[in-house]
């Protein structure tokens, strides 16, 4: 199954590209979504999902699990995603174990699911040399806590030439 | 001097984070001084705390790492503050904690409140990366002791940062407490919880 998570609204949003399918579940802002309050529900009460049903976010880490595929498209500011898309990634945490694991000799989680994720990340804005270099390490420090071996980071000076890119 | 401390903590209790108690021991190296303390646990910044923020010479940010970055209602009110506190004479100081033992963790989270600054064309002050953040909740050692010796140090030189309004070089710490004891009683933590809750230890292995 392919992921896609993106922060596009209205007509943005509403392109092929960005389109659910058989094979494809897209994530995207209704702006109802919750962000994670660090319970640890989703390790802990029910695992691997998220306590929080009232907004539809809860599956995300099922998702994450499930998934061979992961296009993510995020404005990036300070170096960062934008608030809606680093909110799936803060509600994604079920994918994970709560164990502890050592890799290159720092801290991590243990994985919950086997799958391979493919990762394509996309990220769109007036980002500075600065944030670029922020975005990209917090990015590479994502790759080891989620786990992914395969993944490729582009940057997109504004929605318009992130979307030519998608064609 | 106005001090403004931000506990960016999504809890909706800001006493029950670790943020809070960080912010708490910041203020044992401050006496004397005018802090306020908000707490940004809402996608959005209230009248007033926005109000409190313009007051400020210095605003420190204490805050759990989320995903090797700022948790996102906080980076939702980083946006929000980037309009209102645009070209103040305010300093900007951050502290992040994490679970994981290292400090070195936060270094990129630090950065995203640097790059905040730097765009809102405010001071950027300093910033803390605490490790260990599962020994802060619930402990009741005075900072700059046993396992909070370095934090301390840290803590010391934030604290003359924010007093002499001046830059400083972000420092990474550690809890003093060796990391294979800390790793094996935090997952020991997660078996009890689990057990509180009803579940059995394989249960917290489930695939859905």
């Amino acid at each position: 199954m392919k992921l896609i998570i993106h922060d596009f609204r209205g007509e943005d949003a509403n392109i092929p590209e960005l389109s659910a399918s058989e094979n494809t579940r897209v994530i995207s802002d209704n702006g109802k979504i919750k962000p994670c309050i660090g319970c640890f529900g989703c390790w802990l009460k029910t695992p691997g999902e998220c306590i929080n049903k009232s907004d539809g976010y809860n599956n995300i880490g099922r998702l994450f699990g499930n998934c061979s595929e992961m296009l993510v498209i995020s404005e990036c500011r300070y170096g960062a995603y934008s608030p809606f898309v680093k909110n799936v990634f803060d509600r994604c945490i079920g994918c994970i174990l709560p164990f502890f694991e050592i890799i290159n000799g720092e801290m991590h989680h243990k994985k919950r699911y086997g799958n391979e994720i493919k990762i394509k990340i996309m990220l769109y804005g007036d980002i500075t040399g600065e944030e670029r270099q922020t975005a990209s390490n917090i990015l590479r420090r994502n790759f080891v806590n989620l786990h992914v071996t395969n993944h490729e980071i582009l940057f997109f000076k504004n929605k318009e030439d992130l979307k030519g890119a998608l064609l | 001097m106005n001090i403004t401390f931000i506990n960016g903590s999504p809890k909706a209790k800001a006493e029950g984070s670790a943020s809070h108690v960080i912010l708490n021991d910041l203020r044992t190296f401050l006496p004397n001084q005018k802090i306020n303390e908000i707490h940004l646990n809402k996608q959005e910044v209230s009248e007033e705390q926005m109000q409190l923020l313009k007051s400020s010479d210095a605003i420190v940010f204490s805050f759990p790492l989320y995903v090797d970055s700022v948790p996102s209602q906080l980076l939702s009110c980083l946006y929000e503050m980037e309009k209102s506190l645009y070209a103040l004479p305010v300093r900007v100081f951050a502290i992040s904690n994490n679970g994981f033992f290292e400090g070195v963790q936060n270094r990129y989270a630090l950065e995203v409140i640097r790059n905040w600054a730097v765009r809102t064309k405010l001071f950027w002050g300093m910033g803390i990366g605490i490790g260990g953040g599962g020994m802060i909740l619930g402990q009741n050692i005075p900072v700059g002791k046993g396992s909070k010796k370095d934090m301390g140090r840290a803590m010391e030189k934030l604290s003359d940062s924010i007093l002499n309004n001046k830059s400083g070089e972000d420092i990474l710490v550690n809890m003093n407490f060796p990391r294979f004891l800390y790793k094996m009683i935090a997952d020991h933590g997660w078996k009890v919880k689990a057990r509180r809750n009803g579940l059995k230890i394989k249960d917290l292995y489930k695939t859905l």
